[in-house]
């Protein structure tokens, strides 16, 4: 009977942002597949967004009252979208790929099994990640009783971090009507088969279907991913949220396709309700969106205000964390960077071989990333002619910039400590990973691009 | 002709899907059999059924997806038990070898030997027959480990001693006995060893355990002569109540022997009981290499989370090296030669008049090379993932017990000793709205404290002071009084006056 009640508690999300998702005329650039999984994911978002604003309204975090702000704005929606008979699916996404060859069942049933196994692992045992018990968890269980996260104890387990975890775990307890430890962690494996199914989405755009199938079972295979994606730490879905934002943006500045942009800027904006660092990574983002909109003369010619209505879902999603929380940190946050750096100053070469040797060592010598870095370096040295030609130069600067980010982040700031600890590093760079095997991917992509294939074939 | 060609190289590549279809599955019955089974049946007899259900699997799917014949069904599966049973033969023979001669598990044994079966198939199909010189070797091989002079460091003369407060070791019979009743298991010989290691470099030793989890190596040199972690080996624990040998090839991790001096080793997780003999330094040979590297690769390090906080997962080891430094050179001289391979020819090319070689000439070549560096390192990449398996489904069976629990039952399971029905306990007891102060002990447990019993809230000088293994002073325990004990070390007090 839980399970069932958790089946429908996951139905809520996905219906809400397939009611928000249809505002956007995404219905003919994206995959049916795909679909559901930015369903899901804009979803569950919209739900944190929802409950943030009813507590700060000081309305109460329960069942029912959730169920009715979810129904009244649900119904202004679909009563826009039903005036301009547009919905996010439609009759031709009965229509599911067919005529899969001996190999891609085997891939396909492969990242089923891990999918399954993720799934086990993670609903099978309660949390016992130590973050996860003093923060994330243990501030879901204070929302989940007090029904709002006004209180002292839960903004206590806050500090200055942002929502997303908190509320996205209470409310799923809110929604089976208890708070089983075991049962909150159910959205990090159902974001892992979302990215999954992006991941996938994006590169069959690029190549042939066996191929992005065998890229998306290399992501599956990541160690450090799969783990995250079965604890209650906001590492994964920061890293979901940010990873298909920049993968869309690149298909954005391939393509120039407005949709694209759209779901990029709606994914990135979620991704600052879930890590500080997310606003770092998503302004590096922007900022090569802006170099891009220079090099192909947007400004000069007015081509730029064509893009504005692609921001509103960002700016629907990502306004009200920057506002609530963010505004601070940018003021703390620079401080943060600098902090303790005259003290250190002493030391500041020293410290440099140390960050590049520990880098090294953890990219390449450590088994997080199985040999994905082997292979961007390798794609890097021998695919030159590719690598940095067209939109790829822009997502490589995309990658570029946020391993800049953090290096910065250890060289300058109070974080060196935890670079020498191995505390941080590795969970930082997940954000950047599944972009850069996506990366890869697409320089590869001329070796298998006979068959590529958009939504509207 | 191309059409046939065609179906020749599919149904090439289906052969090669099929048989790696086939080992997993050879490999993945047996496991599940021995899982199942093996407090019934002996692991032979589970070999015996686990082959007979991977033969009929491959012969079904040889039949379906390779050659596609139709018909003749019992003539062909009969068959399929004389091509399979030469190998099936050797596995039956072979298995117990590596059991009871060198203490593997047979799940370790078995995944060795489905490798070893694969290049076995090979050769025997292609050559139809196996040699007999070649099959002495081997044998040699594997038995060499057990032959040559050892340095036993067993008995009493080596004066073993405990590591930790809680734990007694004695020895008798030449046998090392450790009863730990918590934390520092450790037990370690404290007369040297150091100058016997000239040239020995094989530490092996057999072990029966109360409890399964990782146990430890660890060694001190005269420089230095503390046991740490850096010094140190970690492997997975046997199956309890039986004897298991383990190997260490010191050479891996210490590059000057002599300077051995003290060997820890660490048998327990937590409290237990614990038998270790034969423990022996031996000059290894390369069938000791090979089952001590085989033992260190499947060992905890890479499989393991490092660390309470999941921050990182170091590589797997083989010969005292992350695996990942030897993928790098296979990939690096491959590369290399096929870049050779592929340019060199091009290269040799002459030169038209007036035009040089340039990318349009080259370019071809060096994109075949690239190509095939590219599914290259995705091969090894899909070979470590193979390896991952291995982790995940050591994960899956650690996870199993909870299977099918009470969240309650879960909750007391991932948590040490009686920590969890303590927090059970307060909660029963405190009164609903009551805040408290805590004194807590283990790894941690306050911060537990906290998550567990909210919506009780914790605050300095509340008027309830739950204490779990933990002093308190003289001062704090003058405010309180007893207001309800779970055990001993672990009560809930209550503010006087309050």
């Amino acid at each position: 009977m839980l399970y069932l009640e958790l089946l429908l508690v996951l139905l809520v999300p996905l219906l809400a942002g397939t009611i928000f998702l249809s505002l956007f005329s995404l219905e003919k650039e994206l995959f049916p597949a795909e679909k559901l999984a930015l369903s899901f994911l804009t979803g569950t978002v919209l739900i944190v967004l929802l409950m943030f604003f009813m507590s700060l309204l000081h309305l109460p975090l329960g069942r029912l009252s959730l169920l009715i702000a979810l129904l009244i704005l649900g119904a202004a929606a679909a009563a826009y979208l039903v005036r301009r008979r547009s919905f996010l699916f439609g009759a031709a996404d009965l229509n599911w790929p067919r005529g899969f060859s001996l190999a891609e069942l085997i891939l396909l049933a492969l990242l089923g099994l891990k999918i399954v196994y993720l799934f086990f692992v993670t609903l099978v045992k309660p949390v016992v990640d130590i973050d996860a018990i003093s923060m994330y968890s243990a501030g879901a269980k204070g929302i989940f009783y007090a029904r709002t996260f006004l209180t002292p104890f839960v903004l206590g387990t806050v500090h200055d971090k942002p929502l997303f975890p908190y509320l996205s775990q209470a409310g799923v307890a809110i929604g089976l009507g208890t708070f089983n430890d075991c049962l909150i962690k159910v959205l990090t494996p159902v974001m892992f088969l979302c990215l999954l199914v992006c991941f996938y989405s994006a590169l069959r755009r690029l190549g042939s279907r066996a191929a992005a199938l065998f890229f998306t079972f290399l992501l599956s295979t990541l160690p450090f991913l799969v783990f995250h994606a079965a604890t209650a730490y906001s590492d994964f879905p920061q890293t979901v949220y940010y990873a298909l934002g920049t993968v869309y943006l690149y298909l954005f500045l391939k393509e120039k396709r407005t949709a694209f942009l759209t779901v990029g800027g709606i994914m990135l904006g979620a991704s600052i309700w879930i890590k500080r660092g997310s606003l770092a990574l998503v302004v590096l983002d922007l900022a090569v969106l802006l170099a891009w909109l220079l090099a192909e003369k947007m400004f000069g010619e007015g081509k730029w205000k064509a893009l504005l209505p692609a921001f509103w879902g960002f700016l629907v999603v990502a306004l009200p964390a920057i506002v609530y929380s963010q505004a601070g940190f940018l003021l703390a946050g620079v401080a943060g960077l600098t902090q303790g750096a005259p003290a250190e100053a002493a030391g500041e070469g020293s410290r440099s071989a140390v960050i590049v040797a520990t880098v090294l060592r953890k990219l390449f010598l450590y088994a997080d990333w199985q040999l994905l870095w082997l292979l961007f370096v390798l794609v890097l040295v021998f695919c030159f002619r590719r690598a940095f030609a067209g939109a790829l130069l822009y997502l490589l600067a995309m990658i570029w910039l946020g391993f800049a980010a953090i290096l910065v982040q250890f060289a300058f700031g109070a974080s060196f400590q935890y670079l020498l600890d191995g505390t941080l590093f590795d969970r930082l760079v997940m954000n950047l990973v599944p972009v850069v095997l996506f990366y890869c991917a697409a320089v590869l992509a001329p070796y298998w691009a006979a068959a590529a294939r958009t939504a509207k074939d | 002709m191309r059409a046939r060609l065609v179906n020749l190289n599919k149904e090439k590549i289906n052969y090669l899907l099929v048989g790696a279809w086939n080992t997993a599955f050879s490999y993945l019955a047996f496991a599940a059999l021995y899982f199942l089974l093996r407090t019934v049946l002996h692991y032979e007899v589970l070999l015996v059924v686990s082959s007979i259900l991977s033969i009929t699997n491959a012969y079904i799917a040889y039949k379906l997806f390779v050659f596609k014949t139709k018909g003749h069904y019992l003539r062909e599966y009969s068959r399929f038990y004389v091509v399979y049973g030469g190998s099936l033969l050797m596995n039956l023979v072979l298995l117990p070898v590596f059991v009871v001669i060198f203490g593997l598990s047979p799940l370790a044994a078995q995944a060795g030997l489905s490798v070893f079966t694969v290049v076995f198939s090979y050769y025997g199909h292609r050559n139809f027959s196996f040699k007999p010189a070649a099959a002495l070797a081997i044998l040699l091989l594997l038995v060499s480990a057990a032959l040559g002079e050892a340095i036993d460091l067993s008995g009493p003369a080596y004066d073993w001693r405990a590591a930790g407060p809680q734990t007694r070791v004695s020895v008798e019979d030449d046998i090392v006995r450790v009863t730990s009743a918590g934390g520092w298991a450790g037990v370690y010989n404290q007369r040297l060893a150091g100058a016997l290691l000239d040239e020995n470099n094989l530490l092996s030793f057999e072990m029966k355990t109360s409890s399964g989890g990782v146990g430890a190596v660890m060694w001190a040199n005269y420089l230095d002569q503390r046991f740490l972690p850096q010094r140190g080996y970690q492997f997975y624990l046997g199956s309890p109540g039986r004897w298991h040998r383990y190997y260490v090839d010191l050479s891996a991790y210490e590059k000057d022997l002599t300077r051995l001096d003290n060997f820890l080793i660490n048998p327990l997780t937590g409290p237990g009981e614990a038998e270790i003999r034969e423990i022996r330094i031996t000059r290894a040979t390369t069938a000791g290499k090979l089952l001590a590297g085989w033992q260190e690769f499947l060992g905890p390090r890479g499989r393991e989370i490092a660390g309470y906080t999941i921050n990182t997962m170091p590589s797997p080891r083989l010969f005292g090296r992350e695996i990942f430094v030897y993928l790098y050179w296979l990939v690096g001289l491959a590369a290399a030669g096929l870049l050779a391979r592929e340019l060199w020819p091009v290269w040799r090319q002459p030169v038209k008049k007036g035009k040089a070689k340039g990318w349009s000439v080259y370019g071809p070549a060096f994109e075949r090379a690239v190509k095939q560096i590219v599914v290259l390192v995705c091969g090894l990449w899909i070979a470590l993932e193979l390896s991952s398996l291995y982790t995940d489904w050591r994960n899956l069976r650690g996870d199993l017990p909870l299977f099918g629990r009470s969240l309650e039952e879960k909750r007391a399971l991932v948590n040490a000793g009686d920590f969890y029905p303590f927090m059970t306990f307060c909660l029963e007891k405190l009164p609903a709205g009551a805040a408290y102060d805590y004194r807590v002990g283990g790894m941690y447990n306050d911060i537990k404290t906290v998550y567990y019993l909210y919506p009780h809230e914790a605050a300095a000088g509340a008027a309830f002071l739950v204490v779990y293994d933990q002093d308190v002073s003289p001062e704090v325990q003058a405010r309180y009084a007893p207001f309800a004990v779970f055990r001993p070390n672990a009560y809930i007090m209550k503010r006087v006056g309050s």
